[in-house]
């Protein structure tokens, strides 16, 4: 083939957005007939979570898919999508944070050519011990991405930042009592061994963005690009059935082999938590006016996106 | 040039400054980073050097390391290890070949709360070699026994060898420290049983030593307490979850201090000394860590890992028959440099291709700890061997090198008997 | 020179030993605290980058001590004149290598500060750090730098023995600071 792309993930090779990088790859070289290899370095071989985006800024690979959500003084526009709005589902969050992206077109992706913009599900609380309302929470420990971290202060419990696979490994010794996390991994991660309860309350979600320097993308052949573009658009809506698929099986699974109960909270109790977790969203709004953004704009932006993509969702 | 070529010219141009007299961890870091130059652009191999440079030496994971030696080292300073030494003495002494059974138990005791294999071996020698020249031991025996208990050190958990393997391959310390336990073990007994026999067969080699009455054998045992308590607070802490790998590392070393300060058994420049020496050791382990990182991106873009795991497992022999040429590899390695450099040079390599091969990584981690530790006391670079020497310089150091000889045996069976019963290392693992 | 090395390597070796002992402070308290129902959840962050600043200021003082790993391949020479070439060949690679890590450090810290990078969970920024790291990696280049210095007096007295065959071969001696 006539071109070559390094492409590089930084968690392993069986997580959804791995998925997402192997079937972008897969689909680019058969639409361009060929034209385009790709060579993918997941489980971070050639570069890590931290350092995805400088890597390729550096031209260590031509495309990184990293997660902004995990740097927000480096992508504060995305970190929007960390406080809980209500979103239902990835395939409703992927498409919302795609629009938004496109539209605002902010500063922080300004040097990168962006391929895809999607997200995982929302966020939820999975724990050992049934932990339905607000006081169980003032005893246990949860771990999961330092962006949830104020969410889960906010609820009163103690939070414990790591990464998933420090999770694989805490949760099993009880250094934590639970996770916050996306659910596919009671399945990919077998967390069901020890979860047995999920509360059904959506928070944010995680962020990813695959991407490639503006130089990069000049370089390449016309044909080529808009394959890419073509693609571009297709990924949140493809990644997010994708994901939302694992996840009901990975719930299934989970209540038929490990006996995992979801437990839905009373109307009452969600008011509760509503009050608790709305200063969140404030804290927000003040520390991106303080930085100069109109943190206002951006957030009924994303509020009527994701009402839109609701209401299409359900229909 | 191919990539592949580049990658195989790599290795062997980072062999050959290995060779000159470069520090190991400067040779992967010169060859890793000229070597992504070639593939990539010299920006991205600068840049890559310096993100990896920090990323490793700021990473959570690797603080473990000079937890882990501290504790070692206060444990050696404050005479705890004289105490565990004594101890074994009193025990078993008496029988062929006493004092070197008793060297070997020690190192396993010792090894229970030191991580490396060189610093066993040191601690031991300084201990047991006079003692068994005062009973007319033959100098091949206590000298090789010195140097084959040290190799405990890097088997029985704590293990640096363990540590690096598990942070590189995205491993469980925890597990890996359970799955090498009973090993450990095994190897222990099989090394005393085997000091036993030649002994028993030649009784000139090591004659026994004085008896002790039960009386004394109980009072030898209060000597031991504080260490086996901290090795127990440290362990079951780690495994019920009430710590992190660091945090038991932490604990145990502050526990340490603790006992030696109020037992006034260690002066202020005793500590200072302990932690110049822990520095010094864990300051080598992690340049060479991150150096075997950007040596293994190195690898990486060369494609050469991904292929060789693709081309052996297509390869018309059995897997059984790639898993010894791949410990051959690493004997042979072990025998021509510092087995712990081999080991972080070559995983990126070896550990994909074993996976692939459908071995349970926790039992090729362990047989590869126990190959890895043999290195350090194979000729020509022996590192447990020089440290022995270093105490009785008269001694031909060929000598030493023979002393180890008849214990390969000993490893050999161990490696048998884990090949035939994964369970070995299975089991504890598999409780958690 | 080689007293200025020794200093600034003990200086270096003390800073270096400071973070060891406050990391190990760290980790306890995190645990104690824990065990009493309040938890710090940026211990793990703290840890990594006084590790870092403890293995850091400590590869000079290793080097000092010959501590790094290496075969030692050349003390089997015979021939003084080709031993002292590779030793020299050997110090300057070292040498060029220990000061490009600094300077690629720097560099590296002037990116992560320029595009805001923020730690994950204190939310800190990282980039004094990695500055305090790039600073002990040219103290590192510095004690191979002192060594390429013995090593050129060295062959400048081997020329000197060839054409003058009275001058004694001695080794410089190895001293030592306090530490
Ligand atoms: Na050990
Ligand atoms: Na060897």
């Amino acid at each position: 083939s006539e071109i070559t792309l390094n492409y590089a993930f930084f968690a392993p090779n069986g997580t959804f957005p791995a998925q997402q990088m192997n079937y972008w790859a897969k689909e680019l070289e058969s639409r361009t007939e060929g034209a385009v290899e790709v060579n993918t370095f997941p489980g971070g071989t050639l570069l890590g979570a931290r350092d995805m985006y400088n890597g390729v800024t550096q031209g260590i690979v031509d495309i990184g898919l990293g997660s902004p959500s995990g740097d927000p003084g480096r992508f504060p526009v995305s970190s929007v999508m960390t406080l809980p709005l209500g979103i239902p589902n990835a395939k409703v969050a992927s498409l919302a944070y795609d629009e938004l992206m496109r539209d605002l077109q902010p500063e922080e992706m300004s040097k990168f050519k962006v391929l895809a913009f999607f997200t995982s599900e929302p966020v939820y609380i999975q724990t050992r011990q049934a932990a339905g309302n607000l006081d169980d929470f003032k005893s246990i420990k949860l771990g999961g991405a330092g962006s949830f971290m104020p969410a889960v202060s906010s609820l009163g419990a103690s939070p414990v930042a790591m990464l998933m696979p420090s999770v694989t490994e805490a949760l099993p010794t009880g250094v934590i009592d639970g996770v916050v996390t996306s659910r596919e991994v009671l399945k990919d991660f077998k967390l069901a061994e020890y979860i047995d309860y999920v509360v059904d309350y959506p928070l944010g979600v995680v962020t990813f963005a695959a991407v490639m320097t503006k130089e990069k993308w000049e370089s390449l052949p016309r044909e080529v690009q808009e394959v890419m573009e073509e693609l571009a658009a297709e990924m949140p809506l493809w990644i997010g059935r994708y994901h939302d698929g694992a996840v009901k099986s990975a719930l299934e699974w989970s209540q038929e082999k490990h006996g995992l109960a979801i437990a839905e909270l009373e109307e009452k109790e969600r008011v509760v938590w509503g009050e608790r977790l709305k200063h969140l969203v404030e804290n927000w709004r003040s520390e991106m006016m303080s930085k100069g953004l109109p943190a206002s704009d951006i957030l009924s932006k994303v509020e009527s996106i994701i009402e839109k993509h609701l209401e299409s969702d359900l229909n | 040039m191919s990539t592949a070529m580049i990658g195989a010219l790599g290795f062997v141009s980072m062999f050959l400054m290995m060779f000159m007299g470069l520090p190991v961890a400067l040779a992967m870091l010169l060859v890793g980073v000229l070597g992504m130059g070639l593939i990539l652009t010299g920006d991205a191999a600068m840049h890559l050097l310096s993100s990896a440079v920090w990323e490793q030496l700021s990473a959570y994971s690797l603080t473990v390391i000079p937890l882990f030696v501290l504790m070692g080292q206060v444990a050696y300073r404050s005479g705890v290890t004289e105490r565990i030494y004594q101890s074994a003495y009193t025990w078993f002494g008496r029988t062929p070949g006493g004092i070197a059974s008793t060297t070997v138990l020690a190192s396993m005791g010792f090894s229970c709360i030191s991580g490396s294999n060189s610093a066993t071996a040191a601690t031991m020698g300084a201990m047991a070699i006079p003692e068994m020249r005062k009973y007319k031991y033959n100098d091949t025996l206590s000298t090789g026994s010195v140097a084959i208990g040290g190799t405990l050190g890097a088997i029985i958990p704590p293990s640096v060898v363990l540590i690096v393997i598990a942070v590189q391959t995205e491993q469980s310390i925890i597990k890996l420290f359970l799955g090498s336990l009973i090993p450990g073990l095994m190897l222990t007994a099989l090394l005393v049983a085997t000091i036993f026999f030649i002994c028993f067969r030649n009784r000139d080699l090591g004659p026994a030593g004085p008896a002790f009455t039960l009386k004394e054998k109980l009072v030898g045992l209060k000597g031991i307490v504080e260490p086996i308590a901290i090795f127990t607070v440290v362990m079951s802490g780690l495994f019920l979850g009430i710590f992190t790998p660091t945090e038991a590392g932490a604990a145990g070393a502050f526990c340490m201090v603790l006992v030696a300060v109020v037992r006034k058994q260690i002066a202020i420049n005793g500590l200072i000394q302990c932690i110049a020496e822990t520095l010094r050791i864990s300051s080598m382990v992690l340049l060479l860590l991150a150096a075997a990182v950007i040596f293994g991106k190195f690898l990486a873009v060369t494609r050469i890992p991904f292929e060789l795991a693709e081309w052996v497992a297509d390869l018309p022999v059995s897997s059984v028959l790639i898993l010894l040429v791949i410990l051959a590899v690493y004997t042979l390695g072990g025998m021509l440099m510092d087995s712990l450099g081999f080991l972080v040079a070559t995983l990126p390599i070896f550990f994909p291709l074993a996976s692939s091969l459908g071995f349970d990584p926790i039992w090729f981690t362990v047989m590869l700890t126990l190959v890895t530790s043999l290195g350090a006391v194979t000729p020509p670079v022996g590192v447990n061997v020089f440290i022995v020497s270093s105490f009785v310089p008269e001694v031909p150091v060929q000598r030493i090198f023979k002393g180890v000889g008849v214990f390969i045996l000993a490893y050999i069976v161990c490696l048998g008997l884990i090949a035939a019963f994964p369970s070995t290392v299975l089991m504890l693992p598999g409780i958690m | 020179m080689k007293i200025i090395n020794q200093k600034l390597q003990c200086v270096l070796a003390i800073v270096g030993g400071s973070s060891l002992v406050a990391m190990l402070l760290v980790a306890v308290s995190d645990i104690i605290s824990r065990l009493i129902g309040y938890s710090f959840s940026g211990a793990y962050e703290v840890i990594g980058w006084l590790s870092a600043t403890a293995i850091g200021c400590s590869l000079g003082y290793t080097q000092m001590h010959k501590g790094h790993v290496k075969i030692d391949f050349i003390s089997g020479i015979r021939n003084e004149v080709v031993k002292s070439l590779v030793s020299f060949v050997v110090l300057l690679a070292s040498f060029y290598l220990a000061s490009l890590v600094g300077f690629q450090l720097i560099k590296y810290a002037f990116l992560i500060y320029k595009v805001g990078s923020l730690s994950e969970t204190l939310m800190w920024p990282v980039y004094p750090w990695v500055f305090l790291l790039a600073f002990a990696f040219f103290t590192f280049a510095f004690s191979f730098l002192t060594e390429l210095f013995y090593e050129v007096l060295n062959m400048v007295r081997l020329v000197k023995v060839k054409f003058s065959r009275k001058a004694e071969l001695n080794i410089i001696p190895n001293e030592e600071c306090g530490l």
